[in-house]
């Protein structure tokens, strides 16, 4: 089975944007928006430990699991320098997060000086090149990948979902109720890590860290209801993804790069017109 | 629905446990002792006011027995049983500097929010959840507001919002931080009359306050703290001059006695 | 290729890259302190992040690879995608975080698509460019290094001339308000100069490793100090320490006939652990010392109920 080159693009780019706002919103909203960016970095050592371990292949399950651990430990080990208050959390994090990075490009160069563990294929892969790959059924690699990393943090965040919103905003009352806030945070973090992981490969770390951010941060600025605004992260997301595939086209530009730039330009044209409205409208009286 | 359950059986036989009992209760913030060595129990029906001067180890004791603060020393029971047994019958109401008033939610989610414990895991809140938090605040005089986002409330409509979320997980016992803190007169009242109904349904309120001026007109038991504790009783045995003065120290205890009825 | 320290001294490129390195590190570590302090430690790696589509701008105009071109372009952006965070933190609710998440997103994006579009084009020049997102220290010529020591005494001169107000402005802007200190003005100025930082830090470190040299140092420093002045002071030593020690380390442990070890990664494993024995060894805010004296305390505590006795 073939399917178009053009949907098979835009599908993937809308599965990820999808897979990535689910979790995403909930980063957001417990001020974790660049845990992504970390993660996505952070991953490295164990992506190169993972393609060690395999022989030689960048997209394999020990390499999945060893970027995923490698996320989890920026995040343990954040969360470790930060405690005991010597050190804030946005430092930890940014003390963290490159030195797994500069050990990973060690380890490249090291071990991996004359083979080919292109940096820049990890980092910043290449969604065009997504049709050429099949996968279960005939299936585009990436849709299976990535439609399974979305039905995964869709029933995580679909059941999940008082729960979630109560340990982000009121993390005291979901403890005294029972609800576990640092098991669902832990869980939900895990989730980011593979997230992420599972798309570097379709989409590269921009486009990642920008859906796990950008369609969120739009969203609050035109709801103040959560679930209204994962629905309207979700329209950000696709709506995305579409218009900057036409534009890469049109441009014959990078698509990553082009989807990217739509989802910044979409969230300053919800700034300026909100920014004006206040202005220009009756302003409404706050505490 | 009736369940017999032997133990709760028994234990109603025998002299039912206090809503609130600590046993040698201590806490320490790095080297310096927060609170000591405390010892106490909160009878059914009662509402207590937890006083004592900045730095006297009131919110800690609060967070220590509610394990959201690690313990150096000693246990508190609640109905006789450790609060893990007891969660749904124990309700919290934080300071409200303690949230993020920017979330995405109306008075009514965080109202609902009281509801999950006796939802449990998973299950969604629905109409009666909806139709349960209205009512909620309805009790404290915020049913019009019920949709408003929660940073377009003043101080003290958020601090009703908090009440009303304690009020719907119909707890026996309610933990409140300083309840009166920064609220408008309307509030203030709203608060107090809430609290008054919860006594008369046989509730138990223990609350942290500031204000020595109406310690005797709210509350009918204090506990006096300055790390050790200094004093606990009923209001008009525990709330004296003496006390007062050892809780709050010479200088300031003066005033306090003073603000207390009693001579400086 | 296997060196002695002798060679560091004759060697004309060799005392280049360390010297230059070394530099870049001292300007970071010192400018750094005011974002840590202020609590938008990854203000840098935005910057970094953000310079990209303004190099590449710099690139498609100019069409050459001069360094000191590149790095104005950069600049521009950088500073643009700083802007810009600041104005969506006034401008909507939104928190710190998520104003540098979607701003470093979309501008590295636009640099991405940039960039491809320049390596499409199959100039050759290009491939230097790629130089900008891992490091490139073993370029650095002495010409490189005159100029970005004649850029960092600017920069550390207007922080050692406004000392004072940075720090009441950092401390407590309200009251630096109120007595009549251009407290917004203080602060663009203050990021102005984190951009020079970043934009001198890019051709050693690389976009992504560039947050930890402005970090690393700051968090070092602020163990064995408790005023500003020390801090700032320090964080410079041990920002030049870790490029100086890198880049020699990278070039000294080069496995023979490899292309030589990045020096970036090297620099910022160097930072990194000097900020981490710095947190684990400092007497007083040291965990070591801290973890001692709390079980000390504690079992002092215990002991104390045990016997009964009132505090």
């Amino acid at each position: 089975m073939t399917l178009p080159f053009d949907l098979v693009i835009v599908g993937t780019a809308v599965l990820v944007a999808w897979a990535c706002t689910l979790p995403g919103l909930f980063l957001v909203l417990r001020r974790q928006a660049l845990l992504g960016d970390a993660i996505s970095h952070a991953a490295l050592p164990g992506i190169v430990a993972g393609y060690w371990l395999s022989g030689g292949s960048l997209a394999s399950l020990p390499a999945l699991a060893g970027a995923s651990l490698s996320g989890l430990l920026t995040v343990g080990l954040s969360a470790l320098v930060a405690r005991g208050g010597r050190v804030k959390e946005d430092a930890a994090l940014g003390l963290v997060f490159p030195a797994l990075f500069a050990a990973g490009v060690l380890a490249v160069s090291l071990n991996y000086g004359n083979v080919h563990l292109d940096l820049d294929a990890v980092l910043y892969g290449e969604i065009a090149y997504t049709p050429f790959r099949t996968g279960w059924l005939g299936l585009p690699a990436a849709w299976v990948l990535m439609g399974g990393t979305l039905l995964v943090n869709a029933l995580f965040v679909g059941g999940l979902f008082k729960e979630l919103q109560l340990a982000t905003f009121d993390p005291g009352l979901a403890r005294t109720l029972g609800f576990a806030p640092r098991l669902l945070s832990g869980a939900l973090l895990t989730l980011v890590a593979l997230t992420v992981v599972a798309a570097f490969d379709a989409v590269g770390a921009v486009l990642v860290v920008a859906f796990l951010v950008v369609p969120s941060a739009t969203a609050l600025l035109l709801t103040r209801r959560l679930e209204r605004a994962l629905a309207l992260a979700l329209g950000a997301g696709l709506s995305a993804s579409v218009l900057g595939y036409i534009l890469a086209l049109a441009l014959d530009a990078s698509i990553t790069g082009a989807v990217a730039g739509v989802l910044g330009l979409q969230f300053v044209l919800v700034l300026g017109a909100k920014t004006l409205r206040a202005r220009g409208g009756t302003r409404t009286l706050r505490p | 629905m009736t369940v017999t359950v032997p133990s709760t059986l028994a234990a109603a036989h025998a002299q039912p446990a206090p809503p609130l009992a600590l046993r040698g209760l201590s806490v320490a913030y790095f080297e310096e002792p927060a609170v000591w060595d405390v010892s106490l129990e909160v009878p059914a029906g009662s509402l207590t006011a937890i006083i004592g001067p900045n730095g006297a180890g009131k919110s800690t004791l609060l967070g220590a027995a509610l394990g959201l603060v690690p313990r150096l020393a000693g246990e508190a029971l609640f109905f006789g049983e450790p609060l893990s047994k007891v969660r749904r019958r124990v309700a919290y109401v934080p300071q409200r500097a303690s949230v993020d008033w920017d979330f995405p939610a109306s008075a009514a989610d965080v109202v609902t929010m009281g509801l999950y414990g006796h939802l449990g895991w998973l299950r969604r809140p629905g109409r009666r959840e909806r139709e349960r938090a209205r009512a909620c605040l309805e009790r404290v005089g915020m049913a019009d507001l019920a949709e408003r986002h929660i940073s377009e409330l003043s101080g003290g409509q958020q601090q009703r919002v908090f009440l009303a979320r304690a009020l719907a997980q119909e707890a026996d016992l309610t933990f409140m931080d300083e309840p009166f803190a920064g609220v408008d007169a309307v509030t203030e009242r709203a608060i107090v009359d809430v609290l008054r109904e919860l006594r008369g349904e046989g509730r138990t309120v223990v609350a942290v306050h500031h204000d020595l001026d109406t310690v005797r007109e709210y509350f009918d038991r204090v506990v006096l703290l300055n790390v050790s504790l200094v004093a606990a009783g009923p209001t008009e045995m525990a709330f004296t001059p003496a006390n007062l003065r050892a809780a709050y120290g010479e200088r300031h205890g003066a005033l306090a006695a003073a603000l207390a009825g009693g001579a400086p | 290729m296997s060196l002695t320290p002798g060679d560091f001294l004759t060697d004309y490129t060799l005392r280049s890259v360390v010297l230059g390195s070394a530099l870049l590190g001292l300007v970071a570590g010192t400018l750094g302190c005011f974002s840590v302090l202020r609590r938008q430690s990854l203000i840098g790696d935005t910057v970094a992040h953000a310079a990209l589509p303004g190099i590449c701008a710099a690139f498609l105009l100019t069409g050459t690879r001069d360094t000191l071109g590149l790095l104005v372009g950069g600049g521009l952006s950088g500073l643009l995608a700083s802007w810009l965070a600041l104005a969506i933190l006034r401008y909507s609710r939104l928190k710190a975080d998520v104003a540098l998440g979607v701003t470093f997103s979309t501008f590295f994006g636009i640099g991405i698509a940039l960039l491809t579009a320049i390596g499409q084009s199959g100039n050759a020049a290009q491939a230097g460019l790629e130089g900008f997102l891992f490091g490139q220290a073993a370029a650095l010529t002495a010409g490189d290094v005159t100029r970005f020591a004649a850029l960092g005494t600017l920069a550390l001169g207007t922080v050692a001339a406004l000392h004072k107000e940075f720090q009441l402005s950092l401390f407590d802007p309200a009251a630096a308000a109120v007595q009549g200190w251009p407290v917004a003005q203080l602060t663009a100025l203050s990021t102005a100069l984190t951009v020079l930082a970043v934009m001198l830090g890019l051709q050693t470190v690389g976009v992504v490793l560039m947050a930890a040299m402005l970090i690393a140092p700051a968090i070092a420093a602020r163990q064995w100090t408790r005023s500003l002045g020390g801090m700032l002071r320090l964080a410079g030593v041990f920002g030049a320490l870790s490029g100086g020690l890198g880049a020699a380390l990278s070039l000294a442990l080069s496995p023979e006939g490899g292309t030589g070890l990045p020096t970036g990664a090297v620099t910022v494993l160097t930072a990194t652990a000097l900020a981490v024995l710095s947190l684990l060894l400092a007497p007083g805010r040291g965990v070591v010392a801290g973890w001692v004296r709390h079980r000390r305390a504690r079992a002092r505590l215990r002991r104390a109920l045990a016997a009964g006795g009132r505090r």
